[in-house]
């Protein structure tokens, strides 16, 4: 007498692969600059550890459940390809958090420290100049771009941003 | 409110990303890394090349040179975006 026992299909695998998928394609997100992105990171943590623990169900499913469940081969590559994906996307979340203290940058109600830099004419702009502060000693008139913006109607603030180049 | 960038660039880089992206703000040349490690910002090897960068940050400076607004990001991928920063700015007179 043999037990008749109804084969299910194994999704889980599938879905470990979408998840690591969809937690890669996260970090597009920041490009759109929402509300709360903040809360991107986290998600794109979150839809890795669900498709990690989809990954190994599904292989649970397959090697301890064959008689219901198949897919032994493609659990398994699909399996490999989660991991591999939502390795990435872990590694790439370690690394963006890798950034050194900022403790030592000067704080909200210190001065800013002055400085002298080259704009993108070769010109060189000070932090007074931007402030529209003391223009005297750009000799030579104001040639085009930022030394131009910077002798004109001094701004109420000025935001420095500082990033990492190299785009 | 004047938006300035300030980056390890070249300033030829600086003018090409300027360019392409259609920036008419100023974008400052920092190569030796001077002024980023003046405001204690720099990220040693953190380039191409092991070369040493700044880590993201910005800074509201009123006129008298006084830091009114920081944002120290702890994700590279997260930035201070727009709205947040004209907010800030809206309280300076």
């Amino acid at each position: 007498m043999t037990e008749i026992t109804e084969r299910r299909p194994n999704r889980a695998p599938w879905l470990a692969l979408l998840l690591a998928l969809a937690a890669m394609l996260s970090n597009g997100a920041f490009f759109l600059g929402l509300p709360g992105q903040q809360v991107i990171p986290w998600l794109g943590l979150a839809l890795t550890i669900a498709a990690l623990v989809y990954a190994v169900l599904g292989l649970l499913r397959a090697f301890r459940q064959p008689q219901v469940y198949g897919g032994k081969v493609s659990s398994s590559i699909l399996g490999v390809l989660a991991l591999l994906i939502g390795g990435l996307s872990v590694f790439t979340s370690v690394h963006s958090r890798d950034l050194p203290a900022a403790g030592g940058a000067p704080q909200v109600g210190q001065k800013a420290p002055d400085f002298t830099l080259a704009d993108t004419s070769g010109n060189k702009v000070s932090l007074g100049q931007l402030l529209g502060k003391g223009d005297a000693g750009n000799a030579g008139g104001s040639p085009a771009g930022a030394a131009s913006n910077a002798s004109a109607a001094a701004p109420k603030a000025v935001l420095l941003v500082f990033y990492r180049g190299y785009w | 409110m004047r938006p300035v960038a300030i980056s390890v660039d070249a300033p030829e880089v600086s003018r090409n990303l300027a360019g392409k992206a259609g920036y008419t703000f100023p974008v400052l040349s920092d190569p030796q890394a001077e002024t980023i490690r003046r405001y204690n910002l720099l990220h040693k090897a953190a380039g191409p090349e092991g070369s040493d960068i700044a880590r993201p940050a910005e800074f509201l400076v009123d006129s008298s040179g006084t830091v009114r607004w920081v944002n120290f990001t702890e994700d590279i991928r997260v930035r201070a975006r727009a709205d947040e920063m004209l907010a800030a700015a809206k309280g300076i007179k």
